[in-house]
């Protein structure tokens, strides 16, 4: 079992590697002004800043089911000739696989502190946006469920928005986000108010 | 004040990850805190230990509030006092890159892989706890962790070796970053230990030390030698372990190995069974050639069987049944008027 865990995580890394040219890339991602949720939003705005920053040519493609085309469920995805790739940190390795790296300069134990903030950012700011968009009622209510149904028709639009909240919901109970209050959710600001800080955590977003 | 925790085991001072790393954090600055080791974690608000109780009834199951509480209770030595702000951030960034790369890839290891539950984890809860309650307290610490995984990427990760090759896989990662940060120092900041020293020290211990027998992590933990030199120094100046302890546990070490080296000549062979499997389904299925045009053949007739069926059902194709007789009488009554029969038939017989 161990031999074929390392040959499977070879080959996973070496699997993008196969052809090296980058055509007709395209950002998928859900319509940003009326559909995109909160923590969407973001995720597809640091996907676009990243391949802005590395200057690689892309076209954004928003589709109301960007959610349901994407192989994992989340967005943005990005697609390069055959290669389809979904979330914020597996683009980030496909582009430096393709040989372009914004954190070249670092050393490891940059890198490794890089990581850790990106972390931070997954682990507490995705994690409260969550919470804020499917465990705030008032938000949930006036907000979150409009948005996410209004690309369907009438039955879909009240249906799909429960079942995705079930989900997201079942998440933060087994991550034990479901009974803090949502002062607790948002005093995660006194971790982020220092300037040196904010700046780290936005360099780690640029990776 | 008195700190609740399992008690002591394998080498560790104490077995679980959360108790592990409150225990490094009061003796890192040396608080008065009185360790009491109990098998009754139905006493714990949450169910589960670490339980710190400060006598003025206080009760902190939360690592960051327990820092919190030592930092602000006067102890002689201030945990993380030494820090600049820029490197208390930094540590918080690790603790968050902990918890999320290296907690799912304990409670994997301790609570999903099958190998590992029934060696390890159900074994010496089992054989520790008090019999009706062991069963509840295993299965609802397995069902947790397993909600835990599966949520995770949900939708993404659906069965069990994809969760556990994404996770194994982020632990390897995480632990090669903690190794490079770590470097030739003996503590993550400077000489004197900190908070995310606790941490790195509670997640790594167990998967260190523990009779695991899917021991990837542990394996590759292993060559990384001035993290295994981290956690054995720790529980060599913080937390050493009594003697009583230390022989009763040498001398059950031997039946722990045992147990580990039967789970992992169960596992070869199934291993070894599975390829046998599948390779055998490879040759039956090339073998299968022939078969395959008598399945074609048998799938057609039933389908042209069927399509028949059920277009005469429908009407599409009707079926007049015509009698011989009626036959015969309308040939009969097509005879041209005024012959007689009977002479007609009598020539034809003569």
């Amino acid at each position: 079992m161990d031999r074929s865990f390392f040959t499977d995580l070879l080959n996973d890394e070496l699997a993008m590697n196969v052809d090296d040219n980058w055509d007709d890339a395209a950002l998928f991602g859900p319509y940003e002004n009326e559909q995109a949720l909160l923590y969407q939003y973001a995720e597809c705005l640091s996907a676009r800043a990243f391949l802005k920053m590395c200057n690689l040519p892309f076209k954004i493609e928003q589709r109301p089911n960007a959610e349901h085309m994407s192989p994992s469920g989340e967005v943005p995805f990005l697609k390069v000739g055959r290669l389809v790739v979904a979330d914020y940190l597996p683009i980030v390795d496909l582009v430096a696989k393709k040989g372009v790296k914004l954190s070249d300069g670092l050393t490891d134990v940059e890198i490794g502190e890089l990581h850790a903030h990106i972390c931070l950012l997954e682990e507490v700011l995705k994690n409260a946006e969550m919470y804020i968009s499917w465990m705030h009622e008032p938000t949930l209510r006036v907000v979150t469920k409009r948005r996410y149904g209004s690309v369907y028709p009438w039955p879909l639009s009240s249906i799909l928005p429960s079942l995705k909240g079930r989900q997201v919901c079942n998440k933060l109970r087994s991550f034990g986000w479901a009974d803090r209050t949502i002062e607790q959710v948002s005093n995660f600001r006194h971790s982020l108010n220092t300037p040196s800080f904010i700046f780290a955590a936005a360099g780690a977003r640029r990776s | 004040m008195e700190l609740e925790v399992f008690p002591s085991d394998f080498g560790l001072p104490a077995l679980e990850c959360d108790s592990l790393q409150f225990l490094a954090c009061t003796k890192f600055c040396a608080a008065p805190v009185r360790v009491v080791s109990k098998l009754s974690p139905w006493q714990s608000p949450t169910g589960e230990y670490p339980v710190f109780r400060d006598g003025e009834g206080a009760v902190i199951t939360d690592f960051e509030k327990f820092t919190d509480y030592l930092r602000h209770n006067a102890q002689d030595v201030v945990l993380d006092g030494d820090l600049t702000t820029s490197e208390k951030n930094e540590l918080y960034a690790f603790s968050c890159m902990l918890k999320n790369r290296l907690y799912p890839a304990q409670l994997f290891a301790l609570w999903m892989d099958d190998n590992n539950f029934n060696t390890v984890s159900n074994h010496w809860f089992a054989s520790n706890l008090t019999f009706p309650y062991n069963m509840y307290y295993v299965q609802r610490r397995r069902k947790a962790a397993i909600a835990y995984l599966r949520n995770m990427h949900p939708g993404k990760l659906t069965t069990d070796a994809e969760i556990e090759f994404a996770v194994t896989r982020q632990a390897l990662f995480c632990i090669n970053m903690l190794a490079t940060k770590l470097g030739d120092k003996k503590y993550f900041y400077g000489d004197k230990p900190s908070s995310l020293d606790a941490l790195v020290f509670g997640y790594l211990a167990p998967l260190l030390k523990l009779p695991l027998p899917s021991d990837r992590l542990q394996q590759h933990l292993k060559s990384c030698p001035n993290l295994v030199r981290f956690v054995e120094s720790i529980i060599s100046i913080y937390l050493p372990l009594t003697d009583d302890e230390l022989s009763k546990q040498r001398r059950a070490r031997d039946r722990w190995d045992l147990r580990r080296l039967k789970a992992q000549e169960a596992m070869k062979r199934k291993r070894i069974r599975d390829q046998e499997l599948k390779t055998q389904e490879a040759n039956a299925a090339k073998e299968s050639g022939e078969f395959h045009l008598r399945d074609t053949i048998l799938f057609g007739v039933a389908a042209v069987t069927l399509t028949v069926l059920f277009a005469v059902h429908t009407g599409l194709i009707t079926i007049t049944r015509v009698d011989r007789a009626s036959e015969v009488d309308s040939e009969m009554a097509s005879l041209p008027a005024g012959m007689d029969f009977q002479n007609a038939f009598s020539s034809e017989y003569d």
